[in-house]
């Protein structure tokens, strides 16, 4: 579908992308607007404040709720399941794309399983099986485990190294490097950009997550922001002076670091790599 | 056009495996085989957190079922299939409520998976195109992606509310001047809901279906250029044959997460009016984890689970058999 400049569509595509691009940004500019405004409103005529900014909404929710160690606690959460995604999702991608097994089918349906069955489903029996079974309610662990593994990531690692070309690692075979060894110094070094997407596309779901730190997390002092955020405003908003800039002074701190990583990374979050996952 | 079509789909679903590429270059003999136990060892720590945090609770979920299961109480009485004839008698309260919830939760699917369909298909055929600023629009359409649903649910509270929104004032000044009650009363509650979602997640179904048509041969449309097909038949006579499979993965993914929406009405219209909205999955974690009657909702997901696998096994055979 290709299409040659100077077309009379041309400008009538620009229109209709840019109307649709002010109305799917525009609730991002509310959030930010309103979190630096004293006393943020919904009149359509005050959305280019030209006074009354003000940082005191971050202030006051950071008086509340522990701004600081919600977001540390988000970050070790985060960092938890990136590393058990990326770790195992790395192997587990060697495996499938590079050494030949019996099951190997049988995996794949596996790992196609894991995909379909909702988190929700299980949350359940996952909740009694990891607060009473293992003990691990009010842990970072507890919140970790269940999101370790993650099935895009295999996909993602499997589609990469099957393009790596099979001599390179028949040569570092018959140099007597172990499988190990392999991964490590071969095929991780050449696949870097997978790395990256797997990171991008898994910091989102963690960092996000509410359901099951919600669930598994009672002490105030281990919730991620996502969670404590949401504390927040079913609890003690109505006693804040400016409730609904301090609540959107809290999205804008939880938005702000994936926004930042999207658009420093915006290249990664390409069509090739996301869909590198649907081809498996 | 077909048959490619089908080979090229053929080897996406099977995947080039490196077995019959290796006997393309014959290798010598070498000390170091990848021995036979590696494969498993690399794959046992995926394996074994599959089987503890999936497997296991799917089990204990299905036995939960089959007991009167609380929580907090030391018995926990065998019940066989009562939980599930529960949910099956007519005039029981937590029949009702249950299919209403299923009620509510397949209108959302028909109402949403529709759009999440086509818009983004609509989308990634513009973004396709070479012309500047792609990059530019690429990102906002994909960003509201990235935010979570607390984020994105909190937002869309205060821009639909129906006395103070964003969106009723606008409406106000072109002259709507009563207020639109988007979150509090049908239909609007399934605008507000549908739209939010599709503003939410349509990005991440346009990017892949945007690597599915930087996939198609060019070839093909010039072969069908040359043979005088119009825009129109090349996109429903080469475009659509060749996405068929990424169409069909866009399609199951989108009628689970639509089947498994909670967070947005659970944040914007807390189930309201009278419950319309209240999703199943609203009700299974209600029952749950707030009244605790563990076995009636494991029950619950069960039946939900079961509907959803019958869905998904039609979707892939309609799609399949379509193809061939």
């Amino acid at each position: 579908m290709r299409t040659t400049r100077r077309q009379p569509g041309t400008w009538v595509r620009y229109l209709l992308l840019t109307l649709a691009a002010a109305v799917f940004a525009f609730p991002f500019w509310f959030m930010v607007v309103g979190a630096f405004q004293e006393s943020p409103t919904n009149t359509p005529g005050q959305l280019l404040p030209t006074s009354g900014w003000t940082l005191g909404n971050f202030a006051a929710i950071d008086s509340r709720i522990d701004l600081l160690g919600s977001l540390l606690n988000s970050l070790v959460f985060t960092a938890g399941v990136l590393l058990g995604t990326v770790t195992f999702g790395l192997l587990a991608g060697y495996a499938m794309a590079r050494l030949d097994f019996r099951g190997r089918g049988a995996t794949w349906v596996l790992m196609l399983l894991v995909q379909m069955v909702p988190f929700q489903l299980l949350m359940i029996p996952l909740y009694v099986q990891i607060t009473r079974g293992f003990g691990l309610g009010d842990t970072y662990l507890g919140m970790i485990l269940p999101f370790a593994i993650n099935t895009t990531a295999v996909f993602i690692f499997t589609q990469f190294f099957r393009a790596l070309p099979q001599e390179m690692f028949e040569a570092a075979r018959i140099d007597g490097a172990s499988e190990l060894r392999i991964v490590r110094s071969i095929a991780v070094p050449l696949v870097r950009p997978a790395l990256t997407t797997v990171v991008l596309v898994t910091f989102i779901g963690p960092w996000n997550e509410f359901l099951w730190p919600f669930l598994i997390t009672k002490d105030a002092t281990l919730q991620p922001l996502a969670v404590s955020l949401a504390n927040y405003i079913s609890n003690v908003a109505q006693s804040t002076a400016n409730p609904n800039g301090a609540i959107l002074a809290g999205a804008t701190t939880l938005a702000f670091p994936v926004v930042v990583l999207f658009v420093l990374f915006q290249r990664y979050f390409t069509a090739s790599n996301i869909g590198s996952a649907v081809k498996g | 056009m077909t048959a490619i079509a089908a080979i090229a789909s053929r080897e996406r679903r099977t995947g080039g495996a490196p077995a019959p590429r290796a006997g393309l270059y014959p290798t010598p003999r070498s000390p170091h085989r990848p021995r036979p136990w590696t494969p498993y060892v690399f794959l046992a720590p995926f394996v074994l957190i599959f089987g503890t945090f999936v497997l296991v609770p799917a089990v204990a979920g299905l036995w939960m079922s089959l007991h009167n299961w609380d929580f907090f109480l030391p018995d926990r009485p065998f019940v066989g299939l009562q939980n599930y004839v529960d949910l099956f008698t007519p005039d029981a309260l937590v029949a009702q409520q249950f299919w209403e919830s299923m009620r509510a939760t397949g209108l959302f699917v028909v109402l949403s998976v529709p759009l999440l369909m086509a818009i983004p298909l609509g989308l990634a055929l513009l973004l396709n195109q070479r012309f500047r600023g792609r990059t530019f629009f690429r990102a906002v359409f994909f960003a509201p992606y990235v935010l979570g649903v607390s984020v994105v649910g909190l937002l869309w509270q205060y821009l639909l509310n129906g006395n103070t929104g964003l969106i009723n004032g606008y409406l106000a000044q072109l002259g709507v001047t009563e207020p639109v009650p988007w979150l509090t009363a049908t239909p609007w509650v399934w605008v507000s809901l549908v739209g939010v979602t599709v503003w939410w997640t349509m990005g991440f179904n346009s990017v892949v279906y945007l690597a599915g048509l930087q996939n198609v041969d060019e070839a093909l449309y010039d072969a069908a250029k040359v043979d005088g097909a119009s825009r129109w038949q090349q996109f429903v006579h080469v475009t659509i044959p060749q996405l068929r499979p990424v169409i069909l993965f866009v399609l199951t993914m989108t009628v689970l997460a639509s089947a498994n929406m909670f967070g947005q009405s659970y944040l914007l219209t807390g189930g309201n009016p009278s419950n319309e909205t209240r999703t199943a999955i609203m009700l299974i974690a209600d029952v749950g984890l707030e009244q605790f009657r563990m076995g009636l909702a494991a029950a619950m997901s069960y039946l939900l689970a079961l509907l959803l696998i019958v869905v998904s096994a039609l979707n892939f055979l309609f799609l399949r058999q379509k193809e061939s």
